[in-house]
């Protein structure tokens, strides 16, 4: 599928986070140290990059700066320090997306999924249409019917990532690890809310759906009500 | 301080000024007497010469003729003839007779005054001529000296008060604001400082009292960080660890092992907090009330998607809740939570919040199956339906916090009741 390099000096981590992308296909090279990384990406040209920031002979946003000078790779971080502030700081430095420690297989293979998705609809470029409803990622726009929606940023995400797969079925937890970003349980009422009012906002119900689907005991789905 | 200061000072300029003033308005008194006593005994004097004059002149004794030759006599001087006739306003006396009967000049006290006399012996007898003097007239002029020292000594005694006082706030207000600073700095407020003033040796306790109050606030920063940074270190392990039991092919294992990890790792995020959070952080308390209408606009979408109905009854007195509103936010959350995780949709629910002698109270009530009998809802991991049990955990350690409690229960009627009462802090 795609080729990724893992850059992470803890064995465990660098061991699992490798197998588990390996198991999905992926083709997977690690390193422990900034420099053998940096190796491995200007001699390999991968599609995905996963970079922990705290790594023994180099910060890891000193790395990610050298990488930006020679490629445009996709990068996940993977931070033990979650706080706005430095999620920003991270994303400032080139970073595409990110990771707190500690995270679960499902939140790790949903970034790899979302970064890898991204960068190739890079290439198709433009907001996505559903029927009447338009959802521009990059701008973080959305609008039904010509008409734009004012969504709170957990429900723009919500919306975009079951926009990017539509006509799939994705589950809550999927959901949470998307956008919530916490591998804890409980905390599915949350989508539950924020799907509440999402359908709202779009102007429906759960008995009179039209874009939002739910499928009970699985999940939900984003389709175009006219097909 | 101050008070004893003022105190002092008064102590001694009263002292002072007794002992300088009443000798002095004895004195004053005593020569205002004399004044008046010499100038008495100078008009009988002249008086005296005047009769023994006009003896020489007239022929024969008698009131009008002694009268005319006198003249109009000084006020309060009187001659008085042998035979008892009398010119001028002074009576006769004990002092006039003895005057007239020892042939000698007699001064005395007589009532109302002071009286004195003195004889012009003639052929017929002593024709004696006295001057009274009354009190008011030995006395004038004493009320309105006495007054002024009066005023003179107050006046001093007042100007020492207000310079003991200012002298006494120069010192009193600087040790005040030492003693401030300690009490907030007692109260967790580390970056209180004193100004440097007042005299030398308090402005060296100033001194000493803000490099403890910076030493202080270094070592618990220091000390802040190092707990964050470990718990920061245990992520690592942490994340090993998930990604090894999420590969467990044992799901029931798998799952009771990733719930221990979740508890773990909000202990650890709980820790990273706690070590972060500062006590000038946002506000520490907040209206309950308005915190629960917030929290319900919130979930009414949801109950409305869900077919549930919601009723509010949220009191319009103020409920003021010593926590920081995120906090109230928070439990208000895990309480609605919970009735939507271990409720079928279509349950209605009602959240009341009101005053109560204790606190604010925050109730949800729910037409649900209730807690299943012989479980404790509070009991940590026990809430079943998939829950770890910790939203309820939460909201008791946050009641806690107040010096307030939650109670769970079932209505007869069915459905859980539960029941948080925040203390005032």
């Amino acid at each position: 599928m795609a080729r990724v390099i893992v850059v992470e000096d803890d064995f465990e981590i660098r061991h699992l986070v490798a197998e588990t992308l390996a198991r999905q296909g992926h083709d997977v090279e690690s390193a422990a140290t900034a420099m053998e990384g940096l190796q491995l990406v200007v001699g390999t040209s991968p599609d995905l990059v996963i970079l922990d920031l705290g790594l023994p002979d180099l910060d890891g946003s000193e790395l990610l700066r050298m990488i930006r000078a020679v490629s445009q790779v996709p990068v996940v971080v993977i931070t033990a320090r979650e706080g706005d502030e430095s999620v920003v700081r991270t994303l400032d430095a080139g970073a595409d997306d990110y990771l707190v420690k500690p995270f679960s297989v499902a939140q790790l293979e949903a970034r790899v999924r979302a970064v890898l998705r991204r960068a190739e609809s890079g290439r198709r470029d433009g907001p996505i249409v559903i029927g009447g409803l338009v959802v521009d990622p990059s701008a973080r726009e959305a609008s039904l019917d010509g008409r734009p929606l004012d969504l709170s940023p957990k429900e723009f995400d919500l919306l975009r990532v079951l926009a990017e797969r539509v006509g799939e079925v994705v589950s809550k937890r999927e959901l949470m690890a998307e956008v919530w970003r916490e591998p804890y349980g409980g905390s599915e009422r949350s989508v539950d809310v924020h799907l509440s009012w999402l359908r709202k906002k779009l102007g429906e119900s759960a008995q009179k759906p039209r874009y939002l689907r739910t499928v009970h005991g699985v999940g939900v789905k984003l389709v175009d009500p006219a097909s | 301080m101050r008070r004893r200061f003022v105190l002092v000072s008064l102590a001694v300029t009263s002292l002072v000024v007794i002992a300088f003033t009443v000798p002095l308005a004895l004195l004053v008194r005593h020569q205002a007497e004399t004044r008046a006593r010499v100038a008495a005994e100078r008009d009988i004097q002249q008086v005296g010469s005047l009769v023994a004059l006009a003896l020489a002149q007239v022929d024969e004794l008698d009131v009008d003729s002694l009268g005319d030759l006198l003249g109009p006599l000084p006020s309060g001087v009187s001659v008085i003839l042998p035979n008892g006739a009398l010119i001028g306003s002074a009576l006769p006396s004990e002092v006039t007779r003895l005057a007239a009967a020892e042939q000698r000049s007699v001064a005395d006290e007589v009532e109302g005054g002071w009286q004195v006399a003195l004889p012009v012996v003639t052929r017929e007898g002593p024709i004696v001529v006295t001057a009274f003097v009354t009190d008011a007239r030995l006395r004038s002029g004493v009320a309105t000296a006495w007054a002024f020292l009066a005023v003179l000594g107050i006046g001093m005694i007042a100007a020492a008060v207000i310079v003991a006082d200012r002298l006494g706030t120069s010192i009193v207000r600087p040790v005040t604001r030492l003693a401030d600073a300690a009490r907030r700095l007692g109260a967790g407020d580390l970056q209180v400082r004193v100004p440097l003033e007042g005299p030398l040796e308090i402005e060296e306790v100033a001194r000493s009292f803000n490099w403890l109050a910076r030493r202080l606030e270094d070592l618990l920063a220091a000390e802040r960080e190092s707990v964050a940074d470990l718990s920061h270190r245990l992520r690592t392990p942490l994340t090993a660890l998930r990604l090894r039991v999420e590969r467990l092919e044992d799901s029931d294992e798998r799952d009771s092992l990733l719930a221990q990890l979740d508890r773990l790792q909000r202990q650890v995020d709980l820790l990273i907090e706690e070590a972060r959070r500062r006590p000038d952080d946002g506000p520490s308390s907040c209206d309950l009330a308005s915190v629960v209408r917030d929290r319900i606009g919130f979930w009414a979408v949801a109950a409305e998607d869900q077919d549930r109905e919601l009723v509010v009854e949220v009191t319009d007195e103020p409920t003021a809740v010593p926590l920081p509103p995120g906090d109230v936010a928070a439990a208000v959350d895990a309480l609605v939570g919970n009735v939507f995780a271990h409720t079928p949709p279509g349950t209605g629910f009602t959240v009341r919040v009101e005053n109560t002698g204790d606190g604010a109270v925050l109730e949800v009530v729910d037409e649900g199956p209730g807690f299943p009998e012989g479980v404790d809802p509070l009991r940590r991991g026990e809430s079943g339906a998939g829950s770890t049990g910790l939203g309820l955990d939460i909201v008791a350690r946050t009641a806690a916090r107040t010096g307030g409690r939650v109670d769970a229960k079932n209505r007869p009627e069915g459905g859980a009741v539960l029941r948080v009462v925040f203390g005032r802090g």
